[in-house]
């Protein structure tokens, strides 16, 4: 069982990327505990890429993925890095950028490719736990034809937010209490913030915050702050299912919820399991909320050789008994695998069960956001 | 900004004939429809047209003349004509007259619903309060064609309106921009609605990128419904203020997005890095798609009582459950996969609209419902849909699910002009 810290900040928050602020704007300092990061300490000095991914790992029990699975072999890259208790989503870009890979994640998986997710090397703000880059500002010059044409210029900055796989995010979070300061010195209103879906299964996690200025001879945003608002997982159960796909007709016992694997099928290059949950004395609100295939309620496969793919697709409510179908492609298995029992991969299941959610706030802010001309 | 003068392109040789009495015709239909078996193409050919021309008064006399028709290509051009003249009534501009002095906008209103026969609604107490305000609304509409109508009252009501799922639907907020360029091409009008230049700048590379982006909106009157996704705006022709052509990258083909029945969007973008034109002189093209002529509803009344079969013309549903959490439930259905129901769901639910899935409360209101779910079977498909509602007495208590039975293909030019661009 796991119980995470989720405490209300009220300042600004000290934690975050060299490349959050630009050097002429001070540092802050955090005036309060935030929910607490995942820290690392890290003293490597020219080791090769594989060797500084296996000591992060080692310190904070997190295992992304790699695509392709030999990535880190193909890297000469050497790594070299100093840190003492810094979160890990610092130490993970820090990590990548010297060994020329990159990250992307899809809720709570992270995967390490040659691209990665190129929105996340833009501006970035690390926050305890949180990660939210804004990798794109727009100016629109708007005509709206009729009686009352004019044009009205808005300012819009498309933002990305992430989050460690251990603090988990659930459904919608937002952005609010924007303050965007010209190069002018001047207040710009800002007119709309962003509901961020945030979301494993889909590229869902954006926001955006709309900026109208009043005058157009700003040539730059000095500085953009506000606040993230999110819900974020306090206390959750783990079910563990080993060898998923030889357990049809087992059952699995959380907190006085069952859940039975029903069914086990191939289909295609991937696996569709079938487990019925009777939800007994869990939480009515934790399981009903499983069905909305967001990030928290993700289950992880644990491959004992590497880490497949897994979302749940289909859940069916009658009563107190839900009943769910999970998509499961473990990796290295063809289009023609039969699935038969011995030919089935082991694919190990660890579902982390959310059992209590609790609200925080974290303040953010970014600097010198150049306005396109 | 100049205004084109709306040009009326389609049919009117349909409205004229249409004024004649049917007894005057039918000789001459049935002359014409003997001429469909004449020795010369060219007559046969003449015949066809001249019968498309009559339009409606001569469908009884082509009928009656299928019914006892031999000759293979007489039934040929007799369906031919037929599916013209279907055609071209659904896009004729029902047009109207009225010239009155209304006391309240709500009235006026109402005078212009009556003439397409559908209903005026509010859009909540504060819509009804203003649109019932003492007002002196003087309308003087002569052979006007209805869209053109329906804008011109809401320009001198000041009341702002809305076509909205078969009915005039009349909102709280004053309108804000009445007269966009314009193009009414029968029962359907093409406008532009907004033109944005956009300057991005990808913050991971630093790279600028400069798009211009113009919106175009198609309103129909109520008899015209474009089959889900089926409508697409194609163009021909864009040119800027010197007449060059501005197409370059350009999309031509876009489809057309649904906003609300009867208005559809779609946004024209194209690269605007080199010399962005200061406005458009010309766009011309078409809105190509299917209109549902006939829709078939099959509906469930008693969601109480589940399980329930609804016999649709594309198979069978099993309506299996609907269980309760707070104020959302989730509706669990099942369908063979061999129907094409699968690949309609989704649009069919977002429709809002007859031809569509609707979930109605028990006063017969339409309940917000999205597809949460699909779980595929072998043989079949079970969806969940989660229903969702703000009002805390209301219940889902009906399934309705309308099918576009009957379409018919159409194609409607339009041409704009003279759209300032911003800078």
């Amino acid at each position: 069982m796991k119980y995470f810290a989720a405490i209300v900040v009220s300042g600004l928050l000290a934690i975050q990327s060299s490349r959050a602020l630009a050097d002429d704007v001070p540092a802050t300092q955090p005036i309060a505990d935030v929910i607490k990061p995942t820290l690392v300490t890290l003293d490597l000095d020219k080791a090769t890429a594989a060797e500084a991914f296996k000591a992060l790992q080692k310190q904070s029990n997190i295992n992304p993925n790699f695509a392709p699975p030999d990535l880190l072999d193909r890297s000469d890259s050497s790594i070299s890095i100093k840190v003492q208790d810094r979160p890990w989503l610092e130490v993970l870009l820090a990590i990548c950028e010297q060994a020329g890979v990159a990250p992307a994640n899809y809720g709570n998986n992270w995967n390490i490719t040659q691209q990665g997710d190129r929105r996340l090397n833009a501006r970035r703000f690390v926050s305890g736990p949180t990660l939210i880059a804004c990798y794109n500002i727009s100016t629109d010059s708007e005509i709206r034809y009729g009686d009352n044409a004019k044009v009205n210029r808005t300012i819009t900055l498309q933002g990305i937010l992430c989050a460690e796989p251990t603090a988990s995010i659930s459904g919608i979070a937002s952005v609010s209490d924007i303050v965007a300061i010209d190069n002018l010195g001047r207040r710009i209103p800002s007119v709309a913030s962003g509901r961020i879906m945030y979301s494993s299964g889909y590229d869902r996690r954006d926001f955006s915050i709309s900026l109208q200025p009043s005058d157009d001879d700003a040539t730059s945003i000095k500085s953009v702050s506000g606040t993230l608002l999110a819900s974020m997982l306090a206390e959750s159960d783990d079910l563990k299912i080993p060898d998923l796909l030889r357990q049809e007709g087992q059952h699995f016992k959380v907190r006085g919820a069952t859940f039975t694997v029903n069914d086990v099928r191939f289909v295609g290059n991937w696996y569709q399991v079938e487990i019925e949950v009777d939800r007994g004395t869990l939480p009515a609100e934790t399981v009903l909320r499983l069905r909305t295939n967001q990030a928290p309620f993700d289950p992880r496969v644990e491959d004992q050789q590497q880490a497949g793919l897994i979302r749940v697709n289909q859940v069916r409510t009658r009563d107190d008994v839900q009943t769910m179908t999970l998509t499961v492609r473990p990796q290295n298995v063809g289009n023609n695998q039969p699935g038969n029992d011995d030919e089935r991969p082991t694919v190990n299941l660890l579902w982390t069960i959310p059992i209590a959610y609790r609200h925080v706030e974290i303040p953010f802010e970014f600097a010198d956001f150049p306005i396109p001309r | 900004m100049k205004r084109q003068p709306a040009i009326l392109v389609l049919l009117c040789a349909t409205l004229s004939a249409s004024a004649d009495p049917p007894a005057a015709v039918e000789p001459s239909a049935e002359k014409l429809i003997r001429d469909l078996t004449a020795a010369d193409w060219a007559q046969r050919q003449q015949a066809e047209d001249a019968l498309v021309l009559i339009g409606m008064p001569a469908v009884s006399a082509i009928n009656a003349a299928l019914a006892g028709s031999t000759d293979f290509e007489q039934r040929d051009r007799l369906q031919s004509a037929l599916a013209r003249i279907g055609r071209e009534q659904l896009l004729t501009a029902t047009r109207v007259t009225i010239k009155r002095r209304f006391d309240r906008p709500a009235d006026a209103f109402e005078a212009l619903a009556k003439a397409v026969g559908v209903a005026v609604e509010f859009d909540g107490p504060a819509a009804e309060a203003r649109a019932r305000e003492q007002a002196d609304i003087d309308l003087d509409l002569n052979d006007r064609p209805w869209l053109e109508s329906l804008t011109e009252t809401i320009a001198r009501s000041n009341v702002n309106a809305r076509l909205d799922d078969g009915r005039i639907l009349l909102l709280s907020a004053p309108p804000q921009a009445i007269r966009r360029p314009t193009h009414i091409a029968g029962a359907v009008s093409v406008s532009a609605d907004n033109a944005r230049r956009r300057l991005a700048t990808d913050l991971a590379t630093g790279n600028t990128t400069a798009s211009l982006l113009v919106r175009l909106a198609a309103m129909c009157e109520p008899k015209v419904k474009f089959k889900h996704t089926s409508a697409r705006l194609v163009v021909h022709k864009m040119l800027d203020q010197d007449g060059g052509s501005i197409l370059g990258d350009a999309q031509r083909a876009v489809q057309l997005q649904r906003e609300s029945a009867g208005r559809y969007l779609c946004t024209l973008s194209f690269n605007a890095a080199h010399n962005p034109p200061s406005a458009i002189s010309l766009i011309e093209g078409e809105i190509v798609g299917e209109v549902v002529t006939r829709i078939t509803e099959a509906r469930i009344d008693d969601l109480a009582a589940l399980p329930q079969t609804l016999e649709t013309p594309a198979g069978p549903v099993e309506v299996v459950s609907l269980t309760r959490s707070g104020r959302s439930w989730s509706l669990v259905i099942q369908f063979n996969r061999d129907t094409n129901l699968q690949q309609t769901l989704s649009n069919d639910l977002s429709a809002d609209s007859r031809d569509g899935l609707r979930i109605l409360d028990q006063n017969g209101q339409a309940m917000q419902a999205h597809l949460s779910g699909q779980n595929m079977n072998q043989a079949s498909i079970d969806a969940t849909l989660t229903i969702t509602t703000s009002r805390a007495e209301s219940q889902p208590a009906s399934l309705v699910w309308g099918l576009a039975s009957q379409t018919r293909d159409v194609r409607i030019p339009f041409a704009l002009r003279d759209l300032p661009l911003p800078r």
